[in-house]
């Protein structure tokens, strides 16, 4: 497809935006499940249909089907593989792991629900008396009731409802159950599942699927942070304070470099110490780690980040990453607008510098509430190359959006030729968004990082 | 990234829209379960005829797969076909007047003896064992009748049955394994058999 843009002046030099990349996982994704639904067509009879319970059983086996390789998918997604990492990036990641999870756990439901009432059919008696009769005759079906039990339970604490009532310690120890679910589920599929059992080549490309994915999990989420974490030794060498609300935690271990982390990225944190162990905090890097250090510069956004100030040196820390592709490589010129808001000035500041070091031509816009929240503010060294434009004060006080279209014309007159990045709280971030599509930045120019 | 709160919903929705036109494409066309059985009737008793030889009149009065009453259609088994008069053992004469079995005592060596078992209606079809007995031993099952409901039942029935049949032969009881993949199958081949085994007493 073809479009003609009235470009702005300027926006000519933009080399041509990378053609959207069709990702890997989503091809896979719809390939497996279309070759799901094809296993069935070829494995099914349509004369199950003779009786109406038949249909509704071997309709609900395909949900089931459908259910338990999404199901696969999902841990994947999370399973911290690099390569998706790399190509989807850890939001988009996430983001799909919960969209996916809704789907699944409703398609477990569906599955169960039509294997009673078409059984009941089929064997002509009630629903209630049907539900013991396949307990009693069917192999692992207990385990799989358990194992559906998790699923419903990982995926309430899940809903959107609960989740902003339950602590994340509670939420994440709920959630680690679900491996436990979905492995007392498996054996129902392939010791019960009647397409399984009289095809072993099916059960063969099951069981493979099923170990495949369990070893992404034990490899990358388990083995790979362990032996990090022995290797780099981290630990936490001081908290320093920022500002109000902010502090900077510097992190040092031997061979920090092989992380390979760019600015603008983050690690998933986890401090060994007491009332951290829990909780693995996504934290984004505050400098390009060098001569063994790493900074990671935290807003109290909730009781674990503001507890970090208490940390002691010395903690030894464990991370996970790095994550992220709100990094320099995604810009599409050699001209660049940051904007950061609140503790989004620690990523910002990693990539200016970042960007800096590669000659890049940078503006960074920083927003705060009040001057004193202008943190790491002495650490923008003017240069010909970086322009640094504090705008603290609230909307109410000022009388005016400073990121409005017209504001952030006045401050920064070729946005237009701009990259633009922008991380921070996200209605900042969706005014950014909104005034540098309206002041002529194509779409795939902006690029945002929410604050968790 | 931001949420994208309904999206998962939504994918369901589309799998559940998938999942129906699926099944509709698939069973579009199926007749009722009633065409069926009426016009299946005689086929029916060709596939089982093969299965056992002098057994004809009990097969005559098998039911047929949609009759859920398997007992009913067999009071004149016995008393039509088998030879009672060459029964040597009481004992089966005796449970050959149950009005409840299905049994059709019918020896061709002064020491065989072969019972039908009951019809044990199963969720894909009947399983009906007839039972060789020698002595005291299980020399020989075979099934009269077994799930044919849809091609893959019969194709699970031809691989499970010979399987059931040698773990009888081994255990000389009905205390055998469910074989996997045929829950249903075995668990009516293990009662028709068991009825088969009362009889004998």
């Amino acid at each position: 497809m073809t479009t003609t843009r009235i470009a702005p002046v300027g926006a000519a030099l933009r080399s041509a935006p990378a053609p959207r990349r069709v990702s890997g996982a989503l091809v896979g994704t719809w390939l497996g499940s279309f070759a799901v639904l094809a296993f069935w067509w070829q494995a099914v009879s349509p004369a199950v249909a003779s009786a109406p319970g038949g249909a509704l059983t071997s309709v609900g086996e395909l949900a089931g089907l459908l259910a338990s390789f999404l199901v696969c998918v999902q841990v994947l997604l999370v399973a911290r593989v690099p390569w998706f990492e790399r190509s989807v990036g850890f939001d988009r990641l996430v983001s799909w792991h919960r969209s996916l999870g809704t789907t699944v756990v409703l398609l477990v439901v569906t599955h169960v629900l039509l294997m009673i009432v078409g059984g009941a059919l089929l064997d002509g008696v009630s629903v209630w008396a049907e539900v013991p009769g396949v307990l009693r005759t069917q192999p692992y079906l207990w385990w799989a009731v358990v194992g559906t039990g998790l699923f419903l339970a990982v995926g309430l604490s899940s809903a959107r409802l609960a989740r902003r009532r339950l602590c994340y310690e509670v939420w994440f120890a709920l959630h680690v159950t679900i491996y436990a679910g979905i492995f007392l589920a498996f054996f129902h599929q392939v010791a019960g599942g009647t397409h399984f059992v009289s095809s072993p080549p099916a059960r063969a490309a099951w069981i493979v699927l099923y170990s495949a994915t369990a070893a992404a999990v034990l490899v990358w989420r388990v083995l790979l942070p362990v032996v990090q974490h022995g290797r780099h030794g981290l630990r936490v060498e001081a908290v320093v304070p920022e500002g109000p609300g902010m502090v900077s935690v510097w992190v040092t271990g031997t061979d920090v470099a092989r992380f390979a982390a760019q600015g603008g990225q983050h690690f998933l944190v986890r401090f060994l110490a007491r009332g951290h162990l829990g909780t693995a905090h996504p934290y984004s890097l505050s400098t390009v780690p060098s001569a063994g250090r790493m900074r990671f510069t935290i807003g109290a956004l909730g009781d674990h980040s503001a507890a970090v100030a208490s940390v002691p040196p010395g903690t030894r820390v464990q991370v996970e990453g790095p994550f992220g592709r709100f990094t320099a490589d995604r810009a599409t010129t050699r001209k660049v607008l940051l904007v950061a808001g609140g503790a989004g000035i620690g990523p910002i500041r990693a990539l200016a510098e970042e960007l800096v070091v590669r000659g890049y031509e940078v503006v960074v816009v920083h927003r705060a509430h009040r001057s004193e929240e202008l943190a790491l503010a002495a650490e923008f060294t003017a240069s010909p190359r970086l322009a640094y434009l504090p705008v603290p004060g609230r909307r109410v006080q000022l009388g005016y959006d400073p990121l409005a279209p017209g504001p952030l014309a006045a401050a920064v007159p070729d946005i237009a030729s701009r990259d633009v990045f922008v991380c921070g709280p996200a209605p900042m971030t969706e005014t950014v968004v909104r005034s540098a599509r309206a002041l002529g930045v194509p779409a795939a120019a902006i690029h945002r990082e929410e604050l968790y | 990234m931001a949420a994208r709160p309904w999206r998962g919903t939504l994918i369901y929705a589309g799998a559940v829209a998938v999942i129906a036109a699926a099944g509709f494409a698939r069973f579009a066309g199926v007749q009722p379960d009633g065409a069926i059985a009426a016009a299946g009737a005689a086929g029916a008793d060709d596939s089982s005829s093969g299965l056992t030889a002098g057994s004809t009149p009990t097969r005559a009065a098998a039911p047929d797969t949609s009759a859920p009453d398997a007992s009913a259609p067999d009071a004149s088994a016995p008393e039509a076909s088998a030879p009672d008069a060459s029964a040597p053992d009481a004992g089966t004469d005796g449970s050959s007047s149950d009005p409840t079995a299905t049994a059709a005592p019918d020896a061709s060596t002064g020491d065989e003896v072969t019972i039908v078992g009951a019809a044990e209606q199963t969720r894909y079809g009947a399983v009906q064992l007839s039972v060789t007995f020698s002595g005291d031993s299980i020399t020989d099952v075979q099934a009269l009748q077994s799930p044919d409901r849809e091609r893959r039942s019969m194709e699970i029935s031809q691989q499970a049955i010979p399987m059931l049949t040698q773990e009888v032969l081994a255990a000389q009881s009905a205390q055998i394994d469910t074989i996997s993949g045929a829950t249903y199958t075995s668990d009516g081949y293990r009662q028709s058999l068991q009825s088969a085994i009362d009889q004998r007493g």
